[in-house]
């Protein structure tokens, strides 16, 4: 893969890649895709894709009581900018 | 070995200094916790006054919680994950924040961003992660437990590297919420201690259902310790053959032979089996595209706004494309990029779906002989823990996409595993790996009680720091 597709990629997912960032991630790439020709000696044909180890059951139902609240302030602690209890962002509509 | 007692205030406020004292040489912890106030009131509890130590990507109440990301420099928990709240409730006194690889993403403990652990037996060499700080404060005999996280073999590793009890029950054992994720099909909350009853005892206290992790079980938490040094005799035990095969001859191997023949003269039954060799090779390949693919997803969260280190720029976009740039070490841009590739609609199919597959596949191939047996064993690595600088590794080898990464396998199928110190090979550490079906960690305890045994490294720590 190209040293600007990989930066490309980065920016789809909200971050720049320096020129030596992108030039390992294009390494690795190549290995990847060597260790994925793998994937072509496996028949998964009829195969049901596995995203979970193994179904946990939670059936159940409970009384819509509050309960683990965090305060506002709390919530609102780590935000860099606040005003009167929002988050404060630059402007969206200008 | 003689097993230090901790009882009282002192040999808490001991293990916070020896913590402190171990920071220059080892790099273990991220922050430090003063036990002073936990100190004045501590629970009575199985875990009274046992100093502990948690790794930073869970969340305590009041605590800078950085997962060893520059994201999340500033980031203050503002409430206790649960396995905290069990902790404090059982007497556990916290004495620090451990390093880790950057959200937990790594297997070296090299990329976080308060710098390399090292390894107490050879200060030039890895700790192994993404656990290693919590591994080696428990290695080096600061505390006798410390808390990890295993998403491929992030607990069982690096005590494999460091000497000392790495434990990683069922899926859904305990529960992980406070645990910053990493991928959530795969992560397990984990722990080590210096011994195998400690090990039993940990998981008493941690255990059970958690109805704010809608993954974990409501089975009953069984008294684990009973099972330490029951009799093995006419266990079922399973040895990794592929993992065998791929190793070179080595102290490793010669050793792991000794212990197989001490588990048969024990009464254990004891046979090798070997797994489809296509299916060994796409262990690391699988576990690399679903646990990027999910990390990308989970981690979408972290662009500044709403928490941790937010960079001011002139639209919302930017200030998130400016955060993820300062904050995200290379290490995880890399692996953030290829997991978003891999979920890229014209690669579903070919890499994402098809990995999801395999998964399936390894695990029914794993499953299939282990569900006739009581465990299956084999080395947690092929040798001691690899330099910091300069060791280099022929990654489509079989010794390393099977040897050094077949323990993922127990992250795909939920299964308990624990790695337990077997002795030195080239004079360092390296540990024997138990996996046992899903929810028989009885199981895992007493066959890890028995290897103990075998090796006398009881209580093992090294005490030069």
């Amino acid at each position: 893969m190209k040293i600007e597709e990989i930066k490309e990629l980065g920016r789809q997912i909200r971050f720049e890649c320096s020129d030596e960032e992108a030039a390992s991630i294009a390494a690795d790439f190549d290995l990847l895709e060597k260790q994925l020709a793998f994937f072509e000696e496996i028949d998964t044909e009829n195969v049901e894709e596995m995203v979970y180890p193994f179904d946990v059951e939670t059936v159940f139902l409970r009384e819509d009581v509050e309960n683990d609240v965090l305060s506002r302030e709390e919530v609102l602690a780590n935000v860099s900018r606040v005003r009167e209890g929002h988050v404060v962002v630059p402007k969206v509509v200008r | 070995m003689q097993i230090k007692d901790y009882t009282n205030a002192a040999s808490v406020r001991e293990a916070y200094e020896k913590v402190l004292q171990a920071q220059e040489k080892l790099n273990a912890s991220i922050s430090f916790i003063d036990p002073e106030e936990q100190l004045q009131a501590v629970p009575e509890g199985k875990l009274q006054y046992m100093p502990i130590a948690i790794k930073d990507n869970f969340n305590v109440k009041g605590m800078v919680t950085t997962a060893a990301s520059r994201i999340l420099d500033n980031y203050v928990s503002q409430y206790d994950a649960t396995v905290i709240e069990k902790l404090r409730a059982a007497g556990a006194v916290m004495v620090c924040k451990s390093n880790l690889d950057e959200l937990a993403m790594g297997g070296t403990n090299l990329t976080s961003f308060a710098g390399a652990v090292h390894n107490p037996y050879d200060l030039e060499r890895i700790s192994g992660g993404s656990s290693g700080g919590s591994a080696v404060l428990v290695a080096c005999g600061a505390v006798p437990a410390a808390l990890g996280s295993d998403t491929g073999d992030s607990v069982r590793k690096p005590a494999s590297f460091c000497g000392v009890v790495g434990v990683k029950p069922s899926y859904g054992r305990i529960s992980r919420f406070g645990l910053i994720p990493y991928a959530s099909s795969l992560d397990h909350v984990g722990y080590f201690t210096n011994n195998v009853a400690d090990a039993a005892k940990m998981l008493e206290v941690l255990a059970g259902r958690d109805d704010r992790d809608m993954t974990s079980s409501d089975r009953p938490v069984e008294n684990y310790s009973e099972a330490v040094g029951k009799d093995i005799k006419g266990k079922k035990i399973l040895v990794f053959g592929n993992v065998i095969d791929a190793l070179p001859d080595s102290e490793t191997k010669a050793l792991f032979n000794k212990y197989v023949k001490a588990l048969e003269e024990k009464g254990a039954v004891v046979k090798t089996v070997h797994f489809d060799p296509t299916l060994m090779r796409a262990i690391l390949p699988v576990y690399y595209i679903i646990a990027n693919a999910e990390a990308t997803a989970n981690h979408s969260n972290l662009d500044g706004i709403n928490f941790g280190h937010r960079v001011e720029a002139d639209s919302a976009d930017e200030i998130m494309t400016a955060t993820r740039t300062r904050g995200f070490g290379p290490w995880i841009k890399k692996r953030f990029v290829i997991g978003s590739y891999a979920l890229f609609e014209e690669n579903q199919e070919r890499i994402f779906r098809k990995a999801q597959k395999i998964r399936r596949l390894i695990v029914d191939e794993v499953l299939k002989e282990l569900k006739e047996a009581d465990a299956l064993i084999a080395p947690a690595s092929g040798a001691g823990a690899p330099l910091i600088e300069g060791q280099s590794t022929d990654e489509l080898s079989d010794e390393y996409l099977i040897a050094e990464n077949h323990m993922v396998i127990e992250n795909f199928a939920g299964l308990p595993s624990m790695t337990v110190p077997m002795g030195l090979s080239e004079g360092l550490p390296v540990g024997l790996n138990i996996s046992c079906n899903a929810f028989r960690e009885a199981d895992m305890f007493s066959i890890a009680a028995a290897v103990e045994e075998i090796s006398g490294l009881k209580g093992n720590v090294k005490e030069d720091y």
